[in-house]
């Protein structure tokens, strides 16, 4: 059983086609990069199989489900927190989760909160960029569940923070679950990958093992991404 | 560690581990740390560890043993074949780079004495 | 799957948490306005003073928590944090109007403890009202069929109104999907006004065919049919509404990001 299956995902929105033809099957217990650049529809495709946008056509399954609701709970998607009033502290954001979720680990938020050095009484208006990301990371993956989506986990953050979120991931990521990382700079992740799928004019342009990347073309996987994007510069309106 | 984008990662994991078996830091019987661990310490995927040990354990150079983890090998003769390969994988580019600037044998074995002489010198002096 | 409870539960709790700001919002102004009635030497307590200045703000405060519960609504339907929840949505829907209404009955509570207060510090001023009310109302029913038929008529009001936002606000969030993503916001400002009025316009339809409660309450002859009418009729259009609105939910409504 795959825990991914995509089949002809089109999705318009605002009259613009924001993906085209997806078809894409994920499975095993993966870390799976997902490259493009932005505005390619990384986030787009995310929110898709999260369930927080609509109106698609084509079918998302997740372990053979493609009911909306019952699928939500085999996917902890990393939510920036948008919808919790800036003076909420953190202890309010967890027990909300703890609430929510019934799938939410109580001890091993913990360690992850410990291990991460996240301060429970500080108010999410006052956390910096790396500690509040390091809070989203720490609660999706406090959910047990099968998918894990972190959407751009290290965008605009400082390569310590970096490194300990990549740490904690490869530390708390279950063993059988599948993984998706979107990013749009891969060199810094590019070890942790086991395949990689990359978006380029609103679909999937390659769907390969990281390793099979490096063995057959002999390239990094930021060189062979970079030359995925060039080979379509002239269609590209500037 | 700092990895080689161009190289595969388990390629690479492999020969860390080689390197430090031949070079004694794991000894023949030596328990390697749990997989996640490894995973951890390396910044690399468990399943790319996972997919190193295996090539090890294909080679003979890792014993898996179930329930108990994975073990450096205590046939000393596996290592000593590793050890040899490795060697002569090293050799065999310096002795290849030098070849093609027409440099003869005899001239590459003098060098070699030569240098290995002064480095020991120098290394001496430390 | 999250149990209804739970969502309900997480949904109240930031609602209860703005009732009390509201409520002691109100508070304070009822005793500054109270404490300045009294330096200007204007203050009578045996003439109901106090009642009014807590009646005054107590409308105000009101009005303040149906606006709010009603931006706790419409933000709960487009939010990552409660979209995300393992949860379908007629039952989020449901905690959602539910939490809504809790929290703002129990702002109601909170205000009516404040006039059962100002009632007893001016005793003689608060009797003689109950009473002139008592005489003053001309039908054939018991005050207590009337007091509960406007409690009724005004609780379901309000849930109507609720639900009518969130028509107006699910409608126009919907369509706009389906619109060009150039001048989002200004195209955003004339949908909405556009779906408010086509929506009151539907809903004067709606409501011409039965007569009005209030005048059905004063009228002896007409009997307590009228008054069920209409009740039964707000709480149709609730229904009706409530259920395009979970339509809504699960075919279009996206989370904003």
């Amino acid at each position: 059983m795959t825990t991914i299956e995509i089949e002809k995902l089109n999705y318009r929105r605002n009259l613009k086609t924001i993906l085209k033809d997806v078809s894409l099957s994920l499975e095993g217990d993966k870390i799976i990069g997902l490259l493009g650049e932005n505005g390619a529809g990384k986030t787009t495709l995310m929110r898709l199989i999260a369930g927080t946008a609509k109106n698609a056509s084509g079918t998302i399954a997740i372990k053979d489900d493609t009911e909306a609701d019952t699928k939500k709970a085999l996917v902890s998607y990393s939510n920036p927190l948008g919808g919790f009033a800036p003076n909420t502290p953190i202890s309010k954001v967890v027990a909300f989760y703890e609430k929510v979720y019934p799938d939410f680990d109580q001890a091993k938020y913990q360690q992850l909160a410990d291990f991460l050095q996240l301060d429970e009484s500080l108010k999410l208006a006052a956390l910096s960029k790396g500690t509040r990301e390091k809070l989203v990371i720490s609660l999706t993956l406090a959910r047990q569940t099968s998918v894990y989506l972190l959407d751009e986990p290290f965008s605009g953050i400082d390569s310590m923070s970096r490194k300990k979120i990549i740490n904690s991931i490869l530390k708390w990521k279950p063993a059988e679950a599948i993984m998706i990382i979107s990013d749009h700079y891969v060199s810094e992740i590019a070890t942790i990958l086991d395949e990689v799928v990359i978006i380029k004019d609103q679909t999937v342009v390659a769907h390969k093992d990281a390793d099979e990347i490096r063995e057959e073309f002999g390239l990094g996987i930021e060189a062979y991404y970079e030359g995925l994007y060039e080979e379509g510069v002239t269609h590209d309106e500037i | 560690m700092e990895f080689n984008d161009k190289v595969p990662i388990y390629y690479q994991i492999k020969t860390v581990i080689y390197d430090q078996i031949i070079a004694g830091e794991r000894q023949p019987g030596e328990k390697l740390p749990a997989v996640r661990q490894l995973a951890v310490s390396l910044t690399v995927n468990v399943n790319t560890v996972q997919r190193a040990l295996s090539e090890m354990i294909a080679e003979g150079a890792i014993v898996s043993k179930r329930g108990k983890g994975n073990f450096v090998t205590e046939d000393t003769q596996v290592i000593e074949t590793i050890k040899t390969q490795l060697i002569t994988e090293h050799l065999s580019n310096l002795y290849e780079q030098l070849h093609r600037l027409n440099i003869d044998d005899q001239d590459i074995i003098n060098a070699l004495v030569t240098y290995i002489e002064r480095r020991g010198n120098s290394d001496d002096n430390h | 799957m999250t149990k209804f409870s739970s969502v309900f539960g997480a949904l109240l709790s930031g609602r209860i948490r703005r009732v009390h700001q509201v409520a002691l919002t109100g508070l304070i102004a009822i005793v500054v306005t109270t404490a300045w009635t009294m330096i200007s030497g204007n203050f009578d307590l045996a003439n109901g003073d106090l009642f009014g200045i807590i009646g005054g703000w107590s409308f105000v405060v009101y009005l303040v928590l149906f606006v709010e519960m009603a931006r706790f609504t419409e933000r709960a339907f487009v939010s990552d944090s409660i979209r995300l929840m393992p949860l379908n949505d007629t039952k989020l829907y449901l905690a959602n109007l539910t939490a809504s209404m809790v929290a703002f009955l129990y702002g109601v509570l909170l205000q009516v403890l404040l006039h059962v207060v100002g009632g007893l510090l001016s005793w003689h001023a608060f009797s003689k009202t109950l009473s002139e009310m008592w005489v003053a109302h001309p039908g054939n029913y018991p005050i207590w069929v009337i007091v509960l038929s406007i409690l009724c008529l005004m609780f379901l009001v309000l849930v109507m109104m609720w639900t009518t936002i969130s028509l107006i606000h699910l409608v126009t969030t919907s369509i706009s999907l389906f619109l060009p993503a150039s001048r989002q916001k200004a195209v955003q400002v004339i949908l909405y006004i556009f779906v408010t009025f086509v929506i009151l316009y539907i809903a004067q339809l709606v409501f011409r065919a039965p007569t009005g409660t209030m005048s059905a309450l004063h009228t002896t002859s007409t009997g307590a049919g009228p008054v069920l009418i209409n009740l039964i009729w707000i709480a149709v259009v609730i229904v009706i509404e409530s259920l395009l609105n979970v339509l809504m939910l699960k075919r279009w409504v996206e989370t904003s990001h």
